[in-house]
């Protein structure tokens, strides 16, 4: 096959194998992660500053409150939702906030309570005492259970994921309904928010925090400019601009940088391609004109 | 012991291979990525029916009926089988019942979920274009006025554009309707696209992951 009948440089760009491209995002994803010294800065957004100013904001007007934090992730969106997770237990454990614990996926009762309890020890947080875990609800009714935790939460709730009556732990006195609650925080990969702001928020104007996966982020935008929620944490980028936030490094660090190296290839990628196409059209003509 | 027998730990060598057979599909199709999709989706599966059991339906049906003495509770087995009446002509009527009951219980919900999720929305839409009072000692207070109009005209100007675009009540003749409802198109397309960058982001963040397990967890080679 001669030249001419391979076409030119551009029009074999057009043709390149996509296993090329997945070897370059792996060298892409891989390199930043070996060398740690190969980063790009990170920057965090205004909506993790918000979440970050709220959650301190709460630890400095309603201390005795409990924070509810929602979990709908599983093993699905862990690469992203366990990061979030982690930043945002540091913080509340930092500031020595109660915090409880609700799942509406059945392998989120096991994942998010895991990283409490490996959080706990290095801030001597105790299990009933300082943060509690509601155990685990079925999604069909997440709507039921969130009515009524506004009126009466130890009567919605009743038993920890113990097994124990959840009015039995000291966390719980005097946590009655929803104008004992100083926060709820939303980390989930599904449209769980709305009902939080439109079912609980209401009553008592609970500040609501929302982290949700990069993909429906954009669906909190307008709560956030309307201020029904608080911050938004996006995907891992989240979790790393939180880790910046808390002067911490830990995955979500590294998953940034490493996420810009991805990004930095596909838009290198993406202007190759276009330049590639606007090429070559212009060639074709010229032969066929 | 061999310096790399961590490389064989059961459940991260386990995950570890789980992870290469799922993402041999990039390269090709093939019957080793078939069998870990199934058996992904069986335990997937497995452990939903599982917690379903263990969580829900023993300590909050079965306890209170058995171990308790609570025997009303027998009571939501018939009512819940009338459900299953939707498949036959003759029974069908018994579901409707219950959907019936249903609708109605949920209606009120959704009515106040749906005003108190966009009403406050509604009422944020009307954005003032005449800036607040300066701050003391603010040294771009003027800066800070002329942003806070420019964003909130930007932001008029994006709503009407787009609300302009979704208005089909009357046909759209006027050149300058056409013109807005063009541009509140264009407008949704750059949004969309926004999106969409932000569904890359995930599956990205996904991928990280995966191969950080993969050179952490398991090779050792990221500290």
């Amino acid at each position: 096959m001669t030249t001419s009948e391979k076409g030119s440089v551009w029009a074999r760009m057009q043709r390149v194998d996509r296993r090329v491209i997945y070897v370059l995002l792996l060298l892409s994803i891989i390199i930043p992660m070996l060398l740690p010294q190969v980063e790009f800065p990170i920057l965090p957004s205004q909506q993790s500053k918000d979440f970050y100013t709220g959650i301190e904001n709460v630890a400095e007007k309603t201390p005795a409150k409990i924070v509810i934090v929602d979990g709908f992730w599983a093993s699905g969106t862990r690469g992203e939702q366990q990061w979030q997770t982690q930043a945002i237990f540091t913080h509340l454990m930092k500031r020595h906030l109660k915090f409880a614990m609700l799942s509406f996926d059945t392998q989120n009762k096991t994942l998010m309570p895991a990283i409490a309890d490996k959080l706990a020890p290095q801030f001597g947080y105790e299990y009933g005492r300082d943060y509690i875990n509601f155990g685990y609800r079925p999604n069909s009714v997440f709507q039921q259970t969130v009515k009524g935790m506004v009126n009466d939460i130890p009567g919605t709730i009743k038993k920890d994921a113990r097994a124990q009556p959840i009015a039995s732990y000291p966390i719980m006195n005097g946590i009655k309904d929803s104008k004992d609650v100083g926060a709820v925080i939303d980390i989930t990969p599904v449209s769980s928010v709305g009902v939080w702001i439109g079912l609980f928020q209401g009553a008592s104007q609970t500040p609501l925090f929302y982290a949700p996966t990069a993909v429906m982020a954009p669906e909190g935008y307008p709560y956030l400019d309307s201020g029904q929620i608080s911050g938004i944490l996006t995907g891992v980028k989240g979790a790393g601009d939180y880790e910046q936030l808390l002067k911490t490094k830990s995955f979500g660090t590294q998953a940034t940088s490493a996420l810009s190296f991805v990004y930095a290839l596909i838009i290198l990628l993406v202007i190759v391609g276009n330049i590639g196409y606007f090429i070559e059209r212009s060639n074709t003509r010229k032969v066929n004109a | 012991m061999n310096q790399f027998s961590y490389l064989f730990n059961p459940i991260t060598l386990f995950g570890a291979v789980c992870t290469l057979a799922i993402f041999s599909l990039i390269f090709k199709e093939n019957r080793i990525y078939r069998v870990f999709e199934h058996m992904f989706i069986g335990l997937a599966v497995g452990y939903d029916v599982a917690t379903t059991w263990t969580q829900v339906l023993k300590p909050q049906w079965w306890d209170p009926m058995v171990v308790d003495g609570q025997w009303a509770w027998i009571m939501t087995v018939p009512v819940g089988l009338m459900f299953y009446g939707i498949y036959t002509k003759k029974f069908a009527w018994m579901s409707r019942l219950l959907y019936g009951i249903f609708f109605g219980l949920t209606a009120t919900t959704i009515f106040q979920d749906f005003c108190q999720g966009f009403m406050p929305q509604v009422v944020k839409s009307y954005k003032p274009l005449v800036p607040p009072p300066a701050v003391p000692n603010d040294p771009w207070a003027s800066l800070h006025a002329f942003s806070f109009v420019v964003n909130n005209l930007l932001f008029m100007i994006i709503l009407t554009c787009v609300l302009i675009y979704f208005f089909f009540a009357f046909e759209q003749k006027s050149k300058f309707v056409q013109i807005t409802a063009k541009t509140g198109r264009l407008i949704l397309m750059g949004a969309f696209g926004a999106i969409f960058g932000s569904t890359i982001m995930t599956r990205m963040a996904l991928l990280i992951d995966r191969v950080y397990f993969l050179l952490h967890d398991w090779l050792r080679w990221v500290h």
